[in-house]
């Protein structure tokens, strides 16, 4: 297979979408990983299991990763506008989460490599990177970033809405009875 | 004669352990492997937490197939491949709203939004990337190069002029009928210059 043939087979996905990214979390996360080359086995029944010297190997991979917290109005509809007289009350779809990108610092990642081992290989890094990334996406709850966005996407509405003639007769809430570790949706 | 005796001795609990593992079918192995250790990190550094306004219209999921090669003094060329996936997301930065940017007039509102453009220049999703092929040794820089070019690849075919359009054309869609929604049945919407 030809280059273009292949560069071909990668087709970029488009799509329509109506998202309100309303705060942004940059982290940062160091992975590590270490082997030892083991002489292991059993002589005579005697079990034997030592390092071999000059046969370990460590790496420190530090990532930098984003991670936004949104509002999907394109589920926004009637549902979510109350008027009562002159007043009007905007209930906000639940905020979400997304882990938007991450990169490999690669000028600052540490390797050692003994004497009797190959250096890592590009798919053992790739692997170890995607630990690292399943890793992040795992502790994006505890951040509580949806709690954030929410409070972000009122002071960022609000004084936009109030340039209407409703002025401040405008007020915008939120589902009550939200849960952080359930309304988080770390995609990708 | 003591001496001889002890190594006569020796000999024969040898022989006799040898005999023993044999007829008692010890298996006696030997191998050399690495022993892994499970990818383990620090916690989580925070290191800033910002408000933003970026209001999405239109995201383009891409992958790109970037490799390098390098020529070798002594024997065969060495080759990386490597596949990059990206996000890029076209919308309007809602902190660059000009303060007028919602205008009565009559029964028309005008919303006036900022240019359609890419939202975050961080698209990359390093940590996703897959190892096509490798012969050969490469280095961290070489590994930057890649991803530069991969980024350079994305944006060429997704900042594209028709994808800004559907963009820009979404934009219009979404907040009219967001407006609407509100009670606005008449609603002209704008870019900035």
């Amino acid at each position: 297979m030809n280059r273009e043939a292949k560069v071909d087979k990668l087709v970029s996905t488009v799509k329509k979408c109506s998202r309100l990214y309303t705060t942004e979390y940059k982290i940062h996360k160091i992975i590590t990983h270490e082997d030892e080359l083991k002489l292991k086995g059993s002589i005579l029944g005697f079990d034997y299991d030592f390092d071999l010297p000059a046969g370990s190997r460590s790496i420190a991979i530090p990532i930098d990763a984003t991670v936004k917290g949104y509002i999907d109005f394109g589920s926004f509809s009637d549902a979510n506008v109350t008027f009562d007289g002159e007043r009007v009350e905007i209930t906000l779809p639940d905020p979400k989460v997304e882990l938007t990108s991450t990169r490999v610092n690669h000028e600052e990642v540490q390797r050692y490599v003994a004497l009797l081992r190959s250096d890592f290989s590009d798919a053992e890094l790739t692997r170890y990177e995607k630990e690292g990334r399943a890793s992040i996406l795992q502790s994006v709850p505890s951040l509580k970033i949806a709690e954030r966005s929410r409070q972000s996407a009122s002071r960022l509405l609000l004084p936009l809405l109030r340039q209407l003639d409703l002025g401040d007769n405008i007020t915008i809430t939120f589902r009550k009875d939200f849960d952080e570790r359930s309304l988080s949706n770390p995609t990708n | 004669m003591a001496r001889l005796f002890l190594t006569v001795a020796t000999l024969v609990t040898l022989v006799a352990m040898f005999v023993f593992a044999i007829t008692k079918g010890t298996r006696n192995e030997v191998s050399i492997a690495p022993d892994s250790e499970a990818v383990a990190g620090d916690s989580l550094q925070i290191q800033s937490i910002h408000d933003i306004g970026e209001w999405e219209f239109l995201t383009l999921s891409d992958e790109e197939l970037v490799d390098t090669t390098a020529s070798r003094l002594l024997g065969s060329d060495r080759q990386l491949t490597r596949i990059y996936y990206g996000t890029l997301r076209l919308g309007v930065d809602m902190g660059k709203l000009s303060p007028g940017a919602l205008r009565l007039t009559g029964d028309t509102l005008h919303v006036t939004l900022p240019p359609v453009g890419l939202l975050d220049d961080d698209f990359i999703d390093e940590t996703r990337t897959k190892s096509f092929h490798e012969k050969g040794s490469w280095d961290e820089a070489s590994r930057s190069a890649l991803y530069q070019r991969a980024k350079r690849q994305m944006r060429s075919r997704c900042l594209t002029a028709r994808n800004m359009e559907i963009a820009r054309q979404n934009a219009i869609d979404e907040v009219s009928q967001l407006f609407h929604t509100l009670g606005y049945n008449y609603v002209k919407v704008e870019f900035q210059p």
